[in-house]
């Protein structure tokens, strides 16, 4: 312990132990900054937003059953470019106008399945059910319908932009 | 000759007194199997320890390759399956032992003066033990796997304010992937082994200095 004079002055041995104290804060500083920014810099990564894709042709869709359609796209993953496998649902009544569906259910983001047996969209992880027709939550913990996705129709196909929306809350915001 | 050895060692690190300190302490009346939990607890840390660096050998984090070596640990290695089996039970039971100590603790009424802050350390130590299994978890890479990290990391977004920058800084970006995974690896076998041996031997240190607590008398 520094020995403290008690007359307001500094002692030489007082001086010392501050300039260490002062050094080992400026070493820290210098070492820690760059750690605590390589550590949080995702925060700042942006996600691009990614390309039209052709779904296929309308007549191919059936009406009244949702249609997964897988794609894939190539995604820069840190080091890698990877592959990266996207599916949609798509669901149409008519053949005229169309449903696109992000396949994640709206709770914690996992992929929904169709169930055959009922014809609903259901969750694997905690029970989720949309409805295919228009996206609607018909049972479990999910805050908002299936998010759909921008779609148009060029030349007798459909086309879709793959996007994903902030996950348990009930506003559809991108990220 | 092993006595002569033994004593010219003692006569360098005079430990026998440290020994006997910590080892051979007095202890109340009345402890029984509740009191052996926070042990269990250590000896499958010291499991883990072991099984956890032996599998480092042969697991490879990135996401070409981490499913593959792990069914190569499992299937091909030697004795990969049991080195591997252990890791994963102990771990589980290593989960389980933490709970039922911090419940023996809390219903013996241990946490009360002067052992608040062995508490407050304990608490560190089950949140680190709560993060191994949450970080390990990831690395087989399966389908259970990815999914429990998607919906895990998924609730840590819903964080008030800050639910966000979170997500992002866990998964290493926007999307679950390869540095995901090399972030997952080094919380598990860098970041915290460091603090959990950091952490236990504060705990341990309190435990010696104050000794445990008597059961309470009804």
């Amino acid at each position: 312990m520094p020995n403290f004079s008690s007359n307001g002055v500094h002692t030489r041995r007082q001086f010392l132990g501050y300039t260490v104290g002062a050094i080992g804060g400026i070493i820290t500083a210098v070492i820690g900054i760059p750690v605590v920014g390589y550590v949080i810099s995702p925060v700042l990564a942006k996600r691009s937003s990614e390309d039209w894709v052709a779904l296929g042709q309308l007549k191919e869709f059936p009406k009244g059953v949702p249609t997964r359609v897988e794609f894939s796209v190539f995604k820069k993953d840190g080091w890698v470019t990877e592959k990266v496998q996207r599916a949609v649902w798509v669901y149409t009544d008519d053949g005229q106008s169309f449903n696109v569906y992000n396949p994640r259910c709206t709770h914690l983001g996992c992929a929904v399945f169709l169930d055959e047996k009922d014809q609903k969209l259901k969750s694997p992880c905690h029970g989720g059910v949309f409805d295919p027709k228009n996206g609607k939550v018909l049972g479990g913990p999910p805050p908002r319908s299936l998010d759909t996705l921008p779609q148009k129709i060029e030349g007798g196909s459909l086309f879709a932009v793959y996007k994903d929306f902030k996950l348990g809350v009930s506003d559809k915001t991108e990220v | 000759m092993a006595s002569q050895v033994a004593n010219w060692l003692e006569e360098r690190f005079g430990l026998a007194d440290v020994i006997r300190y910590v080892l051979f302490r007095q202890i109340p009346e009345g402890v029984n199997w509740w009191y052996t939990f926070g042990s269990i607890s250590m000896f499958l840390f010291t499991l883990q320890l072991a099984t956890g660096i032996m599998l480092t050998m042969s697991y490879a984090p990135s996401p070409d390759h981490a499913y593959d070596s792990v069914r190569y640990i499992n299937d091909v290695a030697v004795f990969g399956a049991f080195i591997r089996g252990i890791h994963k039970w102990a771990a589980s039971g290593m989960v389980l032992a933490v709970f039922v100590h911090m419940l023996r603790v809390y219903y013996f009424g241990s946490y009360k003066y002067p052992r608040e802050m062995t508490w407050v350390v304990g608490v560190v130590l089950l949140l680190l033990v709560l993060g191994f299994g949450f970080t390990g978890y990831l690395l087989p890479w399966d389908q259970k796997a990815y999914w429990a990290t998607e919906v895990g990391t998924n609730i840590a977004g819903l964080a008030p304010f800050l639910g966000t920058y979170v997500l992002q800084i866990m998964r290493g970006g926007g999307e679950l992937g390869a540095v995901t995974l090399t972030r997952f690896y080094s919380i598990h076998v860098m970041i915290l082994p460091l603090l959990t041996l950091l952490f236990i031997t504060v705990h341990l240190y309190l435990v010696v200095k104050l000794g445990i607590s008597a059961p309470p008398k009804e």
